[in-house]
Parts: C-alpha cells; structure tokens; sequence
C-alpha cells in the first residue's frame, strides 16, 4: 500500500462527515472533500489523492463520467459508491471498471472500512 | 316497403301496422265482391254495354286500390281512407237501379255523394289536409250543396208506405209529381255544382302553371280531375237541359265512358303522386346519409338540390368570424332575405346561425318535404356540434388519464429517491457511526454493551434492507438510473423461471412509457411463474416508429383467461390511459403470450 490519503466526494454532508469518520478510524488521511463533480475534479487534480471514494449520484456529473476523467488525469484507486445498488445501473459499473476508470464500487448500503480496503489493496500491486 | 327511415314518418309498431295490413286487406276483399253486385244493379232495370258495366267497375276499385296502397303507403295520410270511401260511394250510386225499394230510395238520397268526395280528395292531395282557406271554402260547398240535395230527395222521394210493401216502388203518379219538384232543385245544384267546380279548376290549375319542376309534375293529377269535374257537372248541366237524356243514349254513354276512364287517370295519378312523394321521401333519407359528419357548404348544397329537385337552391354557412354569411365558393354575402324568386330558410343551433337554405319559392307547396329535409341537416348541424363537443371532451379525458399515470409515476420516482437518499442515506450512517462506536469501545468493552451494540447494528441493517425493498416495490430505481432494457435484465435475473430478454431499443422512452412496460412485463413473468407451468420465458422488445412494442412470450399451458392475473387488467387501465394497448393471447396448450404497444413519441 503506498499511499493513504483520500478525496471523499458526495454531496451529502452528512455522509462525508460518517464517512471521513470511519476512514481516518481505518488510518486514512482524508485530504479533502467535494460535494459534486467539479469540485471533485478541482480537487483531484490539485491533491492528488491515493484512492477517491466517489458517490454516483452527484448533482452536476454523474459519478461514471467523473471518475473517467479522473483516470484521464492519472488518478487511480476510484471506488465509486451510491444509495442504489450495483445492479441498479446495468452494467455502467462493469463498463467503467473495463474503461479502468473506476477501481470498483461498493453500495452504501453495505459500505464499511474492510470492503474499501480491500478494493483499493487490489488495485495497487 | 321502401327504405325512408322510420324518424320520417309516423312509425306504427310492428303489429299495429299488421293489424292494420289485416284490416286493409279486409277492405279489399269486401271491395272485389261489392263492385260486382253494385255494377250488376245497373242491369236490373235497363240494358247496358258490357262497357259502360267495365267502366263502372273500373272507377269504384281504381279509387279502392289506390286508397288502399296510400293507406298502406301512407298510413297517417287521409287521402287513403277518403279515396277508400269515395270508391264505395261510387258502388253505392250503382243501388239506385236496385229492385228493392228500399234499397234503391236510400241509394237515390246518397247518390252524388262520389262527387264531394272526389273534390275533397283532390283538394287535399297529397297532405291530406286542407290547407289553403279557398280549398276549404270549395270543399265545403262541395258538401253543402250535395247535403241539400241529400235532403230534398229524402224528401221528393219518399217511397209510400214501404214499410208495408219494402219491395214495392211509390205509386207511379206520386213518383212522378216527386221527380218533377225535384226537378229546379237538381238543375240547381248541378249549376252551383258546375261553378264550383270551375272554381276548382281554375285555383288548382293557376297553382300548377305557377309551379315549377316537381311541384308541378305533382298538381297534374290534380288539375285532370278538375276538368273531370267540370266535364262531368257541365256535361250533365248540358244535358239535362238542352238535350234531355241519360246513360242510356249513345251520346250519354259516351259522356260516361269518358268521364269513367279520366277518373281511372285521376285515380292512378293521385296514387303515382303520393308514390312519388315517397321517393322523395326516400332521397330525404339519402340525405340523411349524405350529411353524416356535416359536409362542406357545397356538397350540402349539392345534396340539398338533389333531395328538394330545386338546381336554383343555395346554400350560406354562417362564419362567426366574418361575422356574416359566406356562399359555397367561400365568398361573404349579405344576409339573405326572402324574395320574388326565392325563400331563405335560417338554421340555428342553440341561438347561433349555422346555415341559411335559400330555394325556390314554389318547394313551400310541399311543407313536408322541405321541414323533412331542413330537419336533416339540422340533425346534422347538432350531430356536429355534438360530436365536436364529446371529441373534445374525450380528449381532455386522454389528456387528464395520461396526465395521472404521468403525475402518478413522477410522484413514485420521486418516494424511491427520498427512501434511498433520506432515509435510507441516514441508516447508513448510523450503522457506520454504531460500527465507530464499536471500534472506540475495543475489544474489552462490556459484553452486553457489545451485545446491545450488535443488535443495534442488525437492526439497522435490517431497516436498511426492508427499505430498499420497500424502495424497489415503489419504484425500481434500476428504471430511473439505466432504463427499460436493464431493469428488464434486472427483473430476468430475479425471475424463479429462467428468462431470455431480446431487446432492440435505443435510447430511452419517457419514463410513465417505461415503468408501464416494465410492470407488465413483471406481472406478466409472475403470472407465467405461478400458474402457467412454463419452462421458460422470453420477453422481446422493440421500437416501431414511435410505438414501443414489449412481448412476453411463455412456453407454458396457455389458457389464461381473464380472471387470472387481476394485475394485468389493473395495468390494462394504465396503458389505455397511456393511449396503448394490451393484447392476451393464451390458446389452451399453445403458451401465452401478452403484446403491450404504448405510444412514445415525443
């Protein structure tokens, strides 16, 4: 594992605030935190973050169109998440984790510090 | 029976007019047998020609059967049942030659009684009615004079005794002292008879050389028998007082005979009149038919000429945005007003002019045909308005029923979002902040706060999975974020029955279309799963130009019928609502398969 700084994106503040809590319990460092794609994307390119959990469902961009760009910009370790489920999205997920875009997803719904983990140890060899 | 609609005339039920073909054909009947026994009386007292007995018999039951087939015809129509008693009134002269008494004396007082009659028919053809005051004044001295006449004989020529001898005539002497004070009386009245009868002739022949086109052609048969009866009362006039005689001198005879066949042709001519008057009642039909759905100003009027037989009819539309009258080429005109040469009728709807009928002055001879034909086309004015009114109506239903499933299914999209990104968002995190709390509690933490903790966090998992189900029953967010195509895959997937999706749709459809094509499909595959016993589904859809057509085909019993799956009649509704279709087919043994078409386009 290299690095453990993270960029939260959601625009639930509430969500961010829970979920900032339980990342920096697993021993991240949350550089910064965006409520929609724009922000998200200012942020990425400026903090370079390690690993990017992104919420799909963001007022502006949606969270595949993001983290594609993202990726455009070098930045790996996207674990995309969101109030529905995988399936919800047909198979927008496996097109972006295919695209090497997003690294994942993990629904919020079963969202917990060990799911996170686990994906972004994947991704980095 | 000819094809006139029943709106047009007085429609008897179908056994009062049995009843009354009963009775007709009763009066027919006793026709054929009296003209013979009238006719033979004449030969009971005198030699006549076996032509002169033909003619006679020829008028009574030319005027019997022509009254006869009016009756039939024409059942509200007087002309029938007059034209009935004036054939029999025609017998009953035939009496006076009777060798009973009796007979003879009541068939002298009526005797001439076919005359009045026969004036009266003709002044009242075709409506049955006597209309104008001049017919009415002639009709009434037709009966006036012939009443007098009536009474005088009663009197001159009463039998003597016949109460004691009903087979025996009056005494020679007194008889003959009768017929000559009879004698004034009948010149008399056969004069007045004779003016009146011109009088006729000369008001019903100014009427008809007034006339123009069928009115004309109808007052014919009128104007003969005009000159039947100035033949016949001047003809009489003339020989009873130049050349004394009667039928039974050649030239009487002659006079008879010819006065016979005219009144056949008064007869055939009054029936071919009122007949004629049906077929125009027929093209009155025709016109009904012909403005169904109002036409144009200048078919209307095409029609209008047709049906009334009047080239010179005109046709007006009122255009409420001109503010005036417009012709069939579209032209404004002044309003148009009755004159000379025409007649204008308005037609208004409700208060507003809709048309002006300007025709021939001379059509108002025949009320009944131009009221039949002005009822047509205000029949069809209101048909109009009527149909405009309920079209819109019944699009504004459409329009309302597609608005509800719109409105409905916008509100359900709505619910799923606030569950999942509400309340299901803040379940989240709690269950994140209860698995904080834990971590911060370590692991030698009390073992019933861990215990309690645990709970906590079951059940907020629990909530969280009850929501989301709650959500998906609301509304399948899979239909929001991805679309019909994947939601189908989607729903496929949780199918108990193995399940193909064909799917050839581009791009999205509106989502009231989408969610409507989607619960069917469920209902549909619950339905399959449940009671059809089928090993497999299909589920195709497509995209026909802007009509989505989504099938779900199973290989199961088939034989669904309506009571199975009240879902699917529910969600019939919906896509009725949507201006769509849904169509079951289930032949026993052969599978069932359900075709769903919505319209979508934009």
């Amino acid at each position: 594992m290299t690095g453990r700084r993270v960029l939260v994106v959601d625009d639930h503040a509430g969500f961010r605030a829970t979920v900032r809590r339980l990342l920096e319990s697993d021993g991240w460092t949350v550089v910064g935190e965006a409520a929609d794609g724009a922000a998200a994307l200012a942020a990425a390119g400026r903090l370079r973050p390690d690993a990017v959990l992104l919420d799909v469902g963001l007022p502006d961009l949606d969270g595949f169109a993001v983290a594609e760009r993202m990726a455009a910009d070098g930045i790996r370790g996207i674990v995309l998440t969101s109030n529905r489920d995988e399936a919800d999205y047909g198979g927008r997920v496996g097109e972006s984790i295919a695209l090497s875009a997003a690294t994942g997803f993990i629904g919020k719904r079963v969202f917990d510090g060990a799911a996170f983990r686990a994906l972004i140890a994947g991704e980095t060899p | 029976m000819t094809g006139t609609p029943a709106a047009l005339r007085p429609a008897p039920s179908r056994s009062a007019a049995s009843r009354q073909r009963v009775v007709l054909g009763a009066i027919g009947l006793g026709a054929l047998a009296f003209g013979p026994i009238a006719t033979f009386q004449l030969t009971l007292t005198a030699e006549r020609s076996e032509a002169l007995l033909l003619a006679d018999i020829a008028v009574g039951w030319s005027m019997i059967v022509a009254g006869l087939i009016v009756a039939d015809r024409r059942p509200g129509n007087r002309i029938g049942p007059l034209a009935i008693v004036a054939g029999f009134a025609w017998f009953g002269g035939d009496f006076t030659s009777s060798d009973v008494a009796v007979v003879a004396y009541v068939a002298r007082v009526f005797h001439g009684w076919f005359d009045p009659l026969f004036a009266i028919l003709v002044l009242a053809y075709p409506t049955g009615r006597l209309v104008r005051p001049v017919d009415r004044w002639l009709a009434l001295g037709f009966v006036a004079i012939q009443a007098m006449w009536s009474v005088a004989k009663a009197y001159a020529d009463r039998p003597i005794a016949w109460w004691e001898c009903p087979t025996c005539f009056s005494t020679v002497d007194a008889w003959v002292a009768g017929q000559q004070a009879l004698d004034p009386i009948g010149r008399f009245e056969t004069l007045v008879l004779t003016a009146l009868s011109v009088t006729l002739l000369l008001a019903v022949g100014l009427r008809w050389a007034r006339a123009s086109g069928p009115a004309r052609r109808r007052q014919a048969p009128v104007v003969l028998a005009g000159v039947v009866l100035v033949l016949g009362f001047t003809g009489g006039f003339l020989l009873q007082t130049i050349v004394p005689t009667d039928a039974r001198t050649p030239a009487g005879e002659l006079r008879v005979l010819v006065l016979g066949v005219l009144r056949i042709l008064v007869a055939v001519g009054l029936l071919a009149g009122i007949l004629r008057d049906e077929s125009a009642r027929g093209r009155i039909a025709d016109l009904v038919i012909r403005l169904e759905g109002l036409p144009s100003t200048r078919a209307l009027e095409g029609s209008l000429r047709d049906a009334l037989g009047d080239p010179s009819l005109a046709v007006f539309r009122w255009d409420p945005a001109a503010g005036s009258y417009v012709d069939a080429a579209g032209a404004r005109v002044p309003a148009p007003a009755d004159g000379p040469h025409r007649a204008v009728l308005p037609i208004a709807d409700g208060g507003t002019p809709v048309l002006a009928i300007a025709h021939d002055p001379a059509l108002r001879d025949d009320p009944g045909l131009i009221s039949a034909a002005v009822a047509a086309v205000r029949l069809s004015v209101e048909n109009e308005r009527l149909q405009a009114e309920v079209r819109a109506q019944l699009d504004a239903v459409r329009a309302s029923s597609a608005r509800l499933v719109g409105a409905e299914d916008a509100a359900r999209r709505r619910m799923e979002r606030d569950l999942h990104d509400g309340a299901q968002q803040r379940l989240v995190s709690l269950r994140i902040s209860l698995e904080l709390l834990r971590r911060r509690l370590g692991a030698d933490a009390d073992a019933a706060t861990l215990a309690e903790l645990e709970a906590a966090t079951v059940e907020a998992r629990t909530a969280i999975d009850e929501l989301r189900e709650l959500a998906r029953g609301i509304h399948p967010a899979v239909l929001t974020e991805s679309g019909l195509v994947p939601a189908l895959e989607s729903l496929a997937e949780r199918s108990a029955m193995p399940t193909r999706i064909e799917a050839a749709l581009d791009g999205r459809v509106p989502p009231e279309v989408e969610a409507t094509a989607y619960f069917v499909v469920a209902e549909a595959l619950t339905n399959t799963a449940k009671y059809a016993g089928a090993g497999h589904a299909v589920v195709r859809v497509r995209r026909a130009a802007d009509v989505l057509v989504v099938e779900v085909e199973d290989d199961g019993s088939g034989g669904a019928d309506a009571s199975r799956g009240s879902g699917l009649r529910g969600l019939e509704d919906r896509v009725a609502a949507l201006g769509g279709s849904l169509q079951v087919s289930s032949p026993p043994g052969g599978g069932t398969t359900i075709v769903v078409e919505l319209p979508c386009g934009s």
